[in-house]
């Protein structure tokens, strides 16, 4: 009870020190302006200040949801610009769905969005923001931007590509439909014994393919939820898809760097031109005994593009010839679609646009091959049980109660058996992380990730805090079709305002890093993995407040708010 | 009697119906489509997600279907988990929030009955505040936090029942999960701490009040044993209150708590109740809402039938009628 009433005392303390703090912060603020003011006398009386300036700007929104992770980090960004800009933000708080719906209707005016990568490749952050796609929520439209894209999509050279990409990125950054902010780091702790997990930013973040523990073939993990989808085709989560990952097989696999490596396809061959691309399989068996065949990825690619089946991820095989036409009704028949079973080995596939990263495409989850005849067997039902499945990959699935735990078994049919080293996987599904923490400290869990504001407690438990780049680039978006937004420099006078590393380690607590451009520091650029971010360079300051004055003024003057 | 049950019968059916239209209505006026989710999604595949889902056709052609489909007992399939029936969510989900919630409820009532007796006749000794205290803080605790403190203290660290019993040291309950008795200890008490704390209180003062009537004057002035005149004529007058009230408790308790099942790892039907909304699962959405009248409703009836067993007033007014 005391020490209850002594906390409060501290908190109480503390508020107050706080508030004398942000007085003293907003006094030294309103000094800077009057300096100003002097200065601007003696150059021209008439000339108007710039607080009497920034006062013509209307109130500008700033659209989150009120979930408590949104909620801190949109005060954290009003406090900077109201520190570093002398502007008040008004926060609009509204439920997730509304303010996804707002953003698709173009009602807002600043939202803080992310993306995370479909593919290993700069291509899948850049093509959000041509002309009229379809996320492009921004509605940012620029010619140069879209042709250099196109170019792009069109070279098989990669550091043709790459060049045009690069070239877009400052065009991007010059106009700031999107403002960055920093790029998403993730921490777990392990259990020393656990070696060589593959944490990814691309599909399932965990891959256990490699994996040992010392002194047990049997690893425990959290799933965090029950895998909401199953069936390879239909699925749109990283839950569902690390599940998958074990279980199925594309005709690739991604190796521990996220390059492709032979798994159902032992070679393929690519046409000079970049376009015709011939995949040779193995003999590997479906776990009903069936052989896995070059059919079963025919029949598998036609069903998730097909428009009845209405798969949430078709999009990532629009590289195929004719596929996006098909997914959208454009045509009808499916025989259109560039890929063919050659014979029962042999599976050739057309695409209509030069895609040099499309052999890591196809270890994703929508590509995985799909039994006809099992399929029909169960229809509907496939992948909502144990037995309404059937495998192809390293492990299957044992047990599974739903909503509570998941036990995968190695798969003795499995090809390459015996490079797998775990017998067993247990999943279980808490959904609360700090529930998760305590199972990892009393030895329920073998690995977890952490919450920043769980870091410390580990570390004072002793384990050794490790992080991964899930991929993701977070930065806020204008809707520049707004009568305010729609001005640039108002656009990069708040973006320029912001202090990342200040947000990174005071209100994230991680290893995030801060972003000064757009597309994340893993993503590969002319010089494999993970250059394209060196080769671009910082394009633009973080935390560059006498810049972002300058072009909020310029902004108003340009808008004409000033009269 | 059987004139009585019926007439209820068409009422509730009538109830249901109301609450299945309106809750039809609203549900869809919520922003959001099952599959909203963090990322934007290309319009040309959300129209085929939309043709999937049925969500192209007008609103009233989906409300006929539904309710064809119901009265076949059919919930239709869950719309974010995409390849599960509504029913069989509800078959998986309900045994285990009933078996928790029927293990917190006997420790609740139990409990909490005792407590409450125990108060009421040590009215302003230190019993009395005892109850109080424990009665308040069951009241006021939010349950994630006695969760999170219990599971810290006998999962985490190992236990300090082992130490105050002097029973084998280091039993440490597992963290979370649901795997056997064991796993069921710490989310009944943190399930049933806050009914416990109601029906303290409420049994107190009841029982304060009872105590306070002629009658039981009467049989002091009698000369009947305290012990007599507490378990005869006290208790049982003074139980009727909690009795109304446990319709709808066992209706709520055995149907989950999103916090506890979500602290404990349990794989009941609370969480759905939070998450079917927020991932606007409107299959799952009415198929919960429908289940809980249905229990509600069920269970209030069982209370007004139980209700002439425990006070004889009651059936006489009804026979009246």
């Amino acid at each position: 009870m005391k020490r209850t009433i002594k906390t409060l005392a501290l908190a109480l303390a503390a508020i107050m020190l706080l508030s004398v703090l942000l007085v003293g912060c907003s006094d030294t603020e309103s000094q800077n302006p009057d300096q100003q003011q002097d200065n601007a006398v003696d150059d021209s009386a008439s000339e108007p200040t710039y607080e009497e300036l920034v006062a013509k700007l209307p109130t500008l929104k700033f659209l989150v949801d009120d979930s408590d992770v949104a909620q801190r980090d949109a005060q954290a960004f009003q406090e900077m610009w109201k520190r570093n800009l002398g502007i008040n933000v008004e926060i609009e708080s509204t439920t997730f769905q509304n303010r996804r719906e707002r953003m698709q209707s173009r009602d807002y005016q600043i939202v803080y969005a992310g993306w995370g990568p479909d593919y290993n490749d700069p291509m899948t952050f850049m093509d959000l923001w041509i002309t009229g796609s379809g996320l492009n929520e921004a509605d940012y439209s620029n010619p140069q931007y879209d042709e250099l894209i196109e170019k792009a999509k069109n070279s098989a050279d990669n550091n043709e590509r790459m060049d045009a990409m690069l070239e877009a990125e400052k065009i991007l950054m010059e106009d700031m439909p999107i403002g960055p902010i920093y790029f998403r780091y993730r921490d777990y702790v392990k259990k020393p014994e656990v070696k060589d997990e593959v944490r990814r930013y691309i599909g399932p973040d965990l891959d256990l393919y490699w994996t040992s523990v010392d002194g047990k073939d049997t690893i425990n993990l959290n799933l965090g939820t029950e895998p909401p989808q199953m069936d390879p085709q239909l699925t749109d989560d990283t839950i569902s898809m690390q599940v998958i990952n074990g279980v199925f097989e594309g005709l690739t696999r991604m190796d521990k760097d996220g390059k492709a490596m032979p798994a159902m396809a032992e070679k393929w061959d690519v046409s000079p031109d970049g376009m015709k691309w011939t995949f040779h399989l193995r003999d590997a068996k479906w776990s009903n005994g069936d052989p896995v065949t070059a059919q079963d990825f025919e029949y598998a690619w036609k069903r998730a593009l097909n428009p009845e089946t209405g798969a949430g991820y078709a999009y990532i095989m629009y590289p195929i010839k004719n596929a996006e036409a098909y997914n959208t009704g454009k045509i009808t028949d499916p025989n259109e679609v560039g890929v063919k079973a050659l014979d029962a080995k042999t599976l050739e596939v057309t695409l209509e646009l030069p895609t040099p990263y499309f052999d890591t495409l196809t270890s994703f989850a929508t590509y995985m091959p799909l039994n006809q005849k099992f399929y029909e067997s169960v229809k509907d039902k496939y992948g909502s049980e144990p037995e309404n499945l059937i495998y192809n990959g390293p492990w299957t699935i044992s047990e599974w109660t739903h909503e509570s735990k998941m036990v995968l078994k190695k798969n003795p049919g499995y090809w390459n058996a015996n490079a797998i080293k775990l017998n067993t996987i247990n999943y279980v599904m808490i959904n609360d992380n700090t529930t998760g923490v305590n199972m990892f400290i009393s030895g329920q869990l073998d690995m977890v990730g952490l919450r920043g504001d769980q870091r410390d407690q580990l570390k004072n438990e002793g384990y050794e805090l490790l992080h991964f780049s899930d991929g993701s680039s977070w930065y806020l978006q204008f809707n520049t079709k707004d009568p305010i937004m729609q001005n640039a420099k108002i656009r990069k006078a708040l973006t320029y305002a912001l202090d990342r590393n200040l947000y990174v380690k005071n209100v994230l607590m991680n290893d995030s890093k801060p972003a000064l451009g757009y597309v994340p520091d893993v993503m590969p650029g002319k010089g494999g993995p993970g250059t394209f971010r060196k080769e671009n360079g910082d394009l633009i300051k973080d935390n560059n407040q006498e810049e972002a004055k300058q072009l909020l003024i310029e902004g108003i003057k340009e808008l004409g708010l000033d009269k | 009697m059987t004139r009585y049950i019926l007439k209820r019968l068409g009422y509730s059916l009538i109830t249901l119906w109301v609450i299945v239209t309106l809750t039809f209505i609203l549900m869809h006026l919520l922003p959001g489509k099952p599959f909203t989710g963090a990322k934007p999604i290309p319009p040309a595949i959300e129209e085929n997600l939309n043709r999937r889902y049925g969500l192209d056709q007008p609103l009233y052609i989906q409300y006929g279907k539904y309710i064809g489909n119901l009265l076949k007992g059919d919930l239709g399939m869950s719309m974010f988990q995409q390849n599960r029936s509504v029913n069989s969510i509800i078959a998986e989900g309900f045994p285990v929030s009933a078996s928790l919630g029927i293990r917190a409820l006997i420790f609740a009532l139990t409990a909490g009955l005792l407590l409450g007796v125990i108060a009421s006749i040590n009215h302003g000794k230190t019993w009395d505040y005892f109850t109080m205290f424990v009665a308040v803080l069951g009241v006021s605790v939010p349950s994630f936090i006695i969760g999170g403190i219990i599971q810290y203290i006998f999962g985490v660290k190992g236990g300090i029942i082992p130490y105050i019993f002097g029973v084998k040291p280091f039993i440490k309950l597992p963290v979370a999960g649901w795997d056997g008795f064991k796993y069921t200890i710490m989310p009944s008490f943190a399930l049933g701490l806050g009914t416990l704390a109601v029906m303290a209180r409420m049994m107190r003062t009841s029982m304060l009040d009872v105590l306070n009537q002629d009658y039981i004057k009467t049989a002091k002035a009698k000369g009947l044993p305290r012990k007599t005149i507490i378990w005869r004529h006290a208790i049982r007058n003074a139980i009727l209150p909690v009795v109304t009230i446990l319709g709808p408790l066992v209706a709520s308790i055995t149907t989950g708590t999103f916090v506890v099942e979500n602290i404990f790892g349990i794989p009941g039907l609370g969480k759905h109740f939070v998450n079917s909304v927020n991932q606007n699962d409107y299959t799952l959405i009415m198929g919960l809402t429908l289940f809980y009248a249905i229990l509600l409703i069920g269970m209030n009836f069982i209370v007004d039938i139980a209700y002439g067993f425990v006070d004889p007033r009651i059936r006489l007014i009804r026979e009246k009628e």
